[in-house]
């Protein structure tokens, strides 16, 4: 146990240490970037003192090494700055729009799960026959579709045709959870399509192979029902593969939904990372980033940690 | 692990709840989407407009002193009438009475001196200065409580409407930018209500002691932004919105045909330029300009790339439909006459040339690509670069020998010398013409109406014929509407909106 532990405290350190990395390198690579925050703020047709002036105000004026050094030691102390557009604490911001996705991809989640396997249930009920071959055409054809598409064909059905749930995602104005709920429908059923598709193309393959092992024949020999087969031995090891694709399609939903977000007006992470990073605005930039990659590291040393506490061969 | 998250994000959720149901959901807010995105760098400050999603908000909460028609001319708002002395350097404003601040306080004068000083002020560094930088401070002076003077060093006939700008609305004497920044306190028909730079979504309150009685006419508003053109489609199509206030040209033969919706077409203002350096061969030869110029069938663009929503324009900033306008015809494609002007400017054989665009704003890279094909018919071999969009503005504009670019539409008194005047911040094409200035001083400095419009005119017409920036249409905004609503009419100024008269059946202002 005493080589689990230091294992999961090298690990910890791993994670900070490439927290810092993140962090240089962004603040780095947002000072080369072309373009320049003034000119953003104040517009393109802002005379050049008006620019001098708000660079002093923002304190750009300072080198940027020393720019960095203050900002990161606020960031340590827990204050992660102004944002330099907005005027506002960046945790204020990164707070509310964190939580938005969060429960967005929660909600997608809870449909995910049974978008995913029931499917493939049927499908390794009815190996190679009708049911399995529309299933997996679907999932082939939903995969090849970009997600701009879906979300697109699933507001004109769902919002215009056929007017059930609302077109814009604009949860600031939702008046109870029930509200935010209804309103974030759209984009989750589109996020938990787009995800669940994979997720049941994976749980179809080791459902089949494990049905055709020998132990799962050996129980069929005992006389028990395929119902139960399928439920009690074949889905709960089919579930391993399957549930490590899920931990990355959840990372997935926090940071990488830009293109759903925006078809929805939704006010999530991902597309006020996109918009800080348009504004060249460097604390916000940096917060989102942090926390996306925190994000990624916390799943990924789960999943490490995990596979250590279960396989005793990767202990040593 | 993931339902853990999942569940945590939940309970977050659920407590933050409780602060988005104190919000008054009385009668609904007559709801306008806008298509330029500004957050989350969106302000209340008037004197650093910036975004079209600025503009969005500012018109609703605050009024300018001098406002523009649909032509351009200068009209009332909070000066009811002006006048100017015998000299023409002295302007006389006569406010309206009776107009207070959302916060109570009457609306004087002396908050009028404040406003517009306040943008010449370098301790503020408004963006203002590029257009009011003429005028002195201390020449800004209130006589009475309703009574304003602006002295001019020069004789600038055109006054009103240069004030009329988008800087130009009117705050309260003593405010500051820190608190300006995120709540405006204005004498305008909506009051800021629910309200956060990082959110697209606004809401405004009626201002129940508007000084224009009986307006505005809706209860409340609710501006949003939406990027989406399919998203703005999909809200106005199910009545999730009332007005889309630029739904671009495209969408207006999309939605032209739908029963339950109403367009409404604004004069042509804004247009687009492909710009070149006159101080860089080839374009130094104005054989080659105007040869560039003669290749392009302008009417062929307005038809295919605005989809007839707009008209052709003459390479100056004034539309050929205006009344000020030089030219009433538009300049004809003339493929030979531009080859014989190659010629003789030493490129028998076409030349080959840059073009430098990107989508610095919509619709920047079809033109050039409709120019590639144009020239292409006289020998012209333009190889286009694309340039990325988000630091367009920074890092290509005005700084390559033949960009894109596009303005907002200005009256000629402004939008002459704003863009081409030798000594211009925006001077695209570097060109420096003394004649040109000239007529434009002279103009500035004539108080006879329509002396100055034939000086503006002689301007245009060598700015057209000698000048290196192409202006080959100019585009009408157009906004959708429910067809249950009515009263809004978009303005060819972009940054220019009126929601005093928008309403919907059943968002009527309530007593």
């Amino acid at each position: 146990m005493n080589t689990a532990v230091s294992l999961i405290l090298q690990r910890i350190v791993y994670s900070i240490g490439t927290l810092v990395l993140v962090s240089v390198i962004i603040f780095a690579a947002v000072e080369v970037l072309p373009g320049d925050v003034t000119a953003r703020i104040l517009g393109r047709e802002a005379p050049i003192e008006a620019r001098e002036k708000l660079r002093v105000e923002l304190g750009l004026d300072r080198p940027a090494v020393e720019r960095y050094f203050t900002w990161a030691r606020g960031a340590v102390q827990g204050d992660f700055g102004m944002s330099l557009s907005a005027r506002k604490p960046v945790d204020e911001i990164v707070f509310v729009r964190l939580r938005n996705t969060l429960i967005l991809a929660a909600y997608a989640m809870l449909l995910y799960i049974p978008l995913s396997i029931i499917p493939a249930l049927v499908q390794a009920f009815y190996p190679n026959r009708l049911p399995d071959r529309i299933i997996s055409t679907l999932t082939i054809l939903i995969l090849s579709t970009p997600e701009f598409l879906l979300s697109t064909l699933l507001l004109f059905g769902l919002a215009v045709a056929f007017p059930i749930f609302p077109p814009l995602s604009q949860v600031s104005g939702a008046a109870n959870p029930l509200e935010f709920l209804y309103m974030i429908t759209l984009p989750a059923v589109s996020l938990a399509i787009l995800l669940a598709v994979s997720g049941t193309r994976l749980l179809r393959e080791s459902m089949i192979d494990l049905l055709d092992s020998d132990f799962i024949r050996m129980a069929e020999l005992k006389g028990m029902s395929r119902l139960r087969v399928v439920l009690r031995h074949a889905l709960p090891n089919a579930l391993i593969p399957w549930l490590n694709a899920t931990a990355i399609n959840f990372a997935f939903m926090i940071g990488g939904v830009v293109v759903v977000e925006r078809v929805f007006v939704f006010p999530g992470f991902g597309s006020l990372l996109v918009d800080a990073m348009q504004l060249r605005d460097v604390p916000l930039i940096e917060a989102s980033v942090l926390i996306a990659a925190f994000i990624f590291i916390a799943v990924n040393l789960v999943a490490d940690i995990g596979a250590v506490l279960l396989n005793p061969k990767l202990r040593t | 692990m993931q339902i853990g998250q999942g569940f945590k994000a939940l309970l977050l959720g659920a407590s933050i709840f409780g602060l988005a149901a104190t919000e008054a959901m009385a009668v609904e807010c007559v709801k306008v989407i806008g298509t330029e995105p500004g957050v989350p760098n969106i302000t209340m400050d008037p004197a650093f407009v910036n975004t079209s999603d600025d503009s969005y908000q500012l018109n609703a909460v605050y009024n300018r002193m001098v406002n523009l028609d649909s032509s351009f001319q200068p009209i009332p708002e909070l000066a009811k009438s002006w006048s100017v002395s015998d000299d023409g350097l002295t302007w006389t404003f006569n406010l309206e009475e009776n107009v207070t601040f959302h916060d109570g306080k009457p609306m004087t004068a002396k908050d009028v001196v404040f406003s517009f000083r306040r943008l010449l002020d370098p301790e503020v560094g408004s963006p203002a200065k590029s257009v009011l930088g003429f005028l002195d401070p201390s020449g800004i002076n209130a006589v009475d409580d309703h009574t304003v003077t602006f002295k001019t060093p020069t004789v600038v006939a055109d006054l009103p409407t240069v004030l009329a700008i988008k800087y130009g609305m009117v705050v309260p004497e003593g405010s500051t930018k820190e608190q300006l920044k995120l709540h405006e306190n204005g004498t305008g028909p909506f009051v800021q209500d629910v309200y956060d730079p990082t959110q697209t979504r606004r809401v405004f309150q009626r201002n129940k002691n508007y000084w224009r009685k009986g307006l505005p006419k809706a209860e409340c508003l609710e501006l949003s932004v939406i990027t989406e053109d399919v998203t703005r489609l999909a809200a106005i199509k199910s009545g999730a919105a009332d007005l889309v206030l630029q739904a671009g040209a495209a969408n207006a033969s999309v939605l032209a045909g739908d029963p339950t919706l109403k367009l409404e077409k604004s004069a042509p203002g804004t247009y687009m330029t492909l710009s070149m350096w006159v101080d860089t061969p080839p374009f130094n030869d104005v054989r080659v300009r105007q040869a560039m110029k003669k290749v392009i069938d302008r009417q062929l663009l307005v038809d295919t790339l605005v989809l007839g929503n707009g008209v052709a324009g003459n390479d100056n900033p004034v539309p050929p439909t205006s009344p000020d306008a030089y030219m009433h015809d538009i300049k004809p494609q003339d493929i030979e006459g531009a080859k014989k002007l190659l010629a003789e400017a030493g490129y028998p054989n076409g030349l080959t040339i840059e073009l430098n665009t990107g989508e610095g704003s919509p619709g920047m890279v079809a033109l050039a690509q409709a120019y590639q094909q144009m020239a292409a018919l006289a020998g012209i071999t333009v190889n286009i670069i694309n340039n990325p969009a988000d630091s367009y503005w920074d890092t290509t504009w005005m700084k390559k020998p033949f960009f894109g670019s596009n303005w907002s539409g200005r009256p000629a008194a402004e939008g002459l010398p704003y863009t081409f005047r030798s000594d211009a911040t925006y001077n695209e094409a570097k060109w420096k013409n003394p004649d040109f200035d000239k007529l434009l001083d002279e103009a500035r400095a004539e108080v006879d109406p329509a002396k100055r419009q034939q000086l503006y005119k002689d301007a245009q017409k060598l700015l057209s014929e000698d000048g290196g920036v192409i202006v080959p249409y100019f585009t009408s905004d157009v906004s959708v509407m429910r067809a249950d609503c009515e009263g809004y009419v978009p303005h060819p100024q972009v940054p220019i909106m009126n929601y005093e008269n928008f309403v919907c059946k059943g968002k009527e202002a309530q007593n």
